[in-house]
């Protein structure tokens, strides 16, 4: 019985771990777009609902530390941005 | 003008223009047939001025009929900055809480502030108070900037539904990465603080589009006799219109002869206020002018 449970353990470690990682990973990436629209001054684009979306602030909070490095080299985070989205 | 087939009054025009001085006239002409509120939204709240009597932040009475109503919107913003501040504090670790706090604090100062602190509280009068008073008038109208906002409500809607459409997706991948017992995806939608946040907001910006040109609101624009004046109301009212606000009522305030605007506005219905000797001041006084509505 004891060697089924590490059969399982093996396979969770080897497979689950590393795909809910990458979800993980999508979620983070889209909270990180929800800082770029609340915190868009920080990039030179203004925000006319920045007084109402600020509400949202707190909760994307975690990604802030981060979020900044991504900004800090702007050409990349924006040519990142393009690609993803495309050219406007 | 029949104004009794409309609930919500709203009155454009220059500073200093007569707005408040009209519509709490409008208001009290309102209140001899239906529970009537004046809302003002004016930071100098020049209503309590006009009644002669401290209007406070709660509809205070003014006749039988009418009570009036003071909404001081610094302090809604402090309000709704200080419960985000609190949640805030609920939700963020504490190394990273100041930096947020002061993200926070620069909202009271951020462009266009105030003009959303007004949609909150137009909102708010409209959501609690527009069933206990048969017709509301609001004696500050919002800007143009406002205007502009709330006028394209199909750029903001959509801009909200690609922000909704991004949290589910978010909350989507966060619930498929848990591998414990799941709640629906519906479920966690209904509990995320940023879904029901956004579902707030589209609901509060229909509403205001609907609140601004619905066909139960009546919108006014004040003029002086002035050829500068007529000049400046006359921008405005092709202002609101462009906007696809319809402006129904033009009110020519100290005016003796109406005639200017009925030529420049040959349709719209005009209400003329000649000129008083005394500033109309006072319950007494309005009531002295309120034959100037028919």
């Amino acid at each position: 019985m004891e060697f089924l449970e590490f059969l399982k353990l093996f396979f969770k470690g080897a497979v689950v771990d590393a795909s809910t990682e990458k979800l993980e990973f999508k979620a983070s990436l889209i909270n990180d777009q929800f800082l770029t629209i609340i915190l868009s001054d920080r990039l030179g684009i203004p925000n006319p609902l920045y007084y109402h979306t600020v509400e949202l602030l707190p909760y994307f909070a975690e990604n802030i530390s981060r979020w900044e490095r991504e900004i800090a080299d702007r050409e990349r985070f924006f040519s990142k941005l393009a690609g993803e989205f495309g050219e406007p | 003008m029949e104004i009794y087939r409309y609930r919500f009054f709203f009155f454009s025009g220059k500073g200093g223009a007569g707005k408040t001085t009209f519509s709490t006239l409008l208001a009290l002409k309102l209140s001899e047939k239906f529970k009537t509120l004046v809302v003002s939204l004016d930071p100098a709240h020049s209503l309590s001025y006009i009644l002669g009597k401290k209007i406070g932040e709660k509809p205070t009475k003014v006749t039988e009929n009418l009570y009036a109503l003071e909404v001081d919107i610094e302090g809604e913003m402090k309000n709704y900055l200080r419960k985000v501040k609190e949640e805030a504090k609920k939700v963020v670790s504490p190394l990273l809480l100041s930096e947020i706090e002061e993200q926070i604090e620069l909202a009271y100062y951020s462009p266009g502030a105030f003009e959303l602190a007004m949609i909150d509280v137009l909102f708010k009068v409209k959501e609690s108070l527009s069933k206990e008073f048969k017709k509301v008038v609001f004696d500050t109208a919002p800007s143009g900037y406002t205007l502009r906002l709330v006028a394209l409500p199909e750029l903001l809607i959509n801009w909200l539904d690609r922000l909704l459409s991004m949290r589910r997706e978010a909350l989507r991948y966060q619930r498929l990465s848990q591998l414990k017992e799941k709640k629906s995806l519906e479920e966690i939608l209904s509990e995320d603080p940023v879904y029901r946040a956004l579902t707030r907001r589209k609901k509060q910006y229909s509403s205001l589009r609907e609140l601004l040109t619905g066909k139960d609101t009546l919108f006014g624009v004040v003029f002086n006799p002035q050829v500068l004046p007529i000049e400046v109301g006359k921008k405005t009212v092709e202002e609101l219109e462009s906007l696809g606000i319809p402006v129904k009522l033009l009110i020519a305030n100290r005016f003796s002869d109406p005639s200017p605007l009925n030529s420049l506005f040959p349709d719209k219905a005009v209400i003329q206020v000649p000129p008083q000797e005394e500033e109309p001041v006072g319950i007494e006084k309005l009531k002295c002018l309120l034959h100037v509505i028919p």
